[in-house]
């Protein structure tokens, strides 16, 4: 039963955590979020382990990670606020070329991204090339370029 | 609730769902101040180690530094300080509640005691040929989570009450 606690506990406060970090954080844009989430894994794994280091633990806890995957996606499926509240949702940050700028301050997204993912995705230049840009509940940003 | 596949068909409405992002960003908000909150706790030692962590119980033979808080299989100590206005060596019998060795384990102590023997009350630890003003270290490792409770005694002293929360 501990194992499983464990599991439990460290996997819904991740969920929480990373909510808080807002949606740039698990897009791993830069070194330092990449790097943040490896150091996250190797703090974690020490506490799901414990002591023991037993097949049967370690079985147990991967078990268990599975099956509240699973869970959550079910609930998720079937109930459209479950989603909303562990996934976010998509949010507009850029229209016809205008930044939105106070959406971007709260989600700590700058211009920079946004032409980053412009050039990346469509080769665009400017942002008067561009529709909409969409911070996406991944993280990443995904552009629609004008007509 | 009937299992709802495919739900989004039609385009996400951005302007509709502004409530939600203003709500989202709030919740986070709340979130940050609480984390920081806690970090400021853990630094000041509220949640383990720490300035505010180390209590001090003086008694009659010797002084005892126990952590207030502690963490479940986390190393931590227990210092005796023992004080003796006399220049010579001395014996000193330590005795430790059972409440408290139930849910502890004793990973090593230094110096290492010369006797241990089972009491009615737990168990009796004698050092002899102490040197004055010698420290004698418990390193324990907390095994169950919440409070640990129970009585340390030395020789003749009354016992004093050591309580120590354990974190998870």
């Amino acid at each position: 039963m501990d194992s499983v606690i464990r599991a439990t506990v460290v996997y819904a406060v991740l969920l929480v955590l990373f909510r808080l970090a807002g949606k740039r954080t698990l897009a791993e844009v830069t070194t330092f979020d990449f790097v943040l989430l490896l150091i996250i894994s190797e703090a974690t794994q020490q506490a799901m382990v414990g002591s023991d280091n037993s097949m049967t633990n370690s079985l147990l806890l991967v078990g268990t990670l599975v099956g509240l995957n699973i869970l959550l996606s079910e609930l998720k499926l079937r109930f459209a606020g479950i989603e909303r509240v562990l996934d976010g949702m998509p949010l507009l940050i850029l229209e016809h070329g205008k930044p939105l700028v106070d959406r971007m301050a709260k989600e700590r997204v700058d211009v920079d991204d946004v032409l980053d993912a412009a050039r990346e995705s469509h080769g665009l230049e400017r942002l008067d090339q561009i529709k909409y840009a969409v911070l996406e509940r991944d993280g990443k940003i995904s552009i629609i370029p004008s007509d | 609730m009937k299992r709802q596949r495919n739900k989004r068909r039609e385009p996400v409405d951005f302007a509709a769902e502004e409530t939600f992002h203003r709500r989202e960003w709030l919740a986070q908000r709340i979130g940050w101040v609480v984390l920081a909150g806690l970090l400021i706790a853990a630094c000041a030692g509220y949640l383990g180690n720490g300035p505010l962590t180390h209590r001090i119980v003086a008694t009659e033979n010797g002084v005892l530094k126990i952590d207030r808080f502690a963490h479940r299989d986390g190393p931590t100590q227990w210092i005796i300080q023992t004080t003796s206005n006399s220049a010579a060596r001395s014996d000193l019998a330590l005795q430790v509640s059972s409440s408290l060795l139930e849910r502890i384990k004793i990973e090593s102590i230094t110096p290492a005691p010369q006797d241990q023997a089972a009491t009615a009350n737990g168990v009796l630890f004698t050092f002899h040929s102490l040197d004055p003003q010698t420290q004698i270290v418990f390193h324990i490792e907390p095994q169950y989570v919440g409070w640990a409770e129970g009585e340390l005694q030395l020789n003749d002293s009354p016992p004093a009450t050591i309580k120590q929360f354990v974190y998870p």
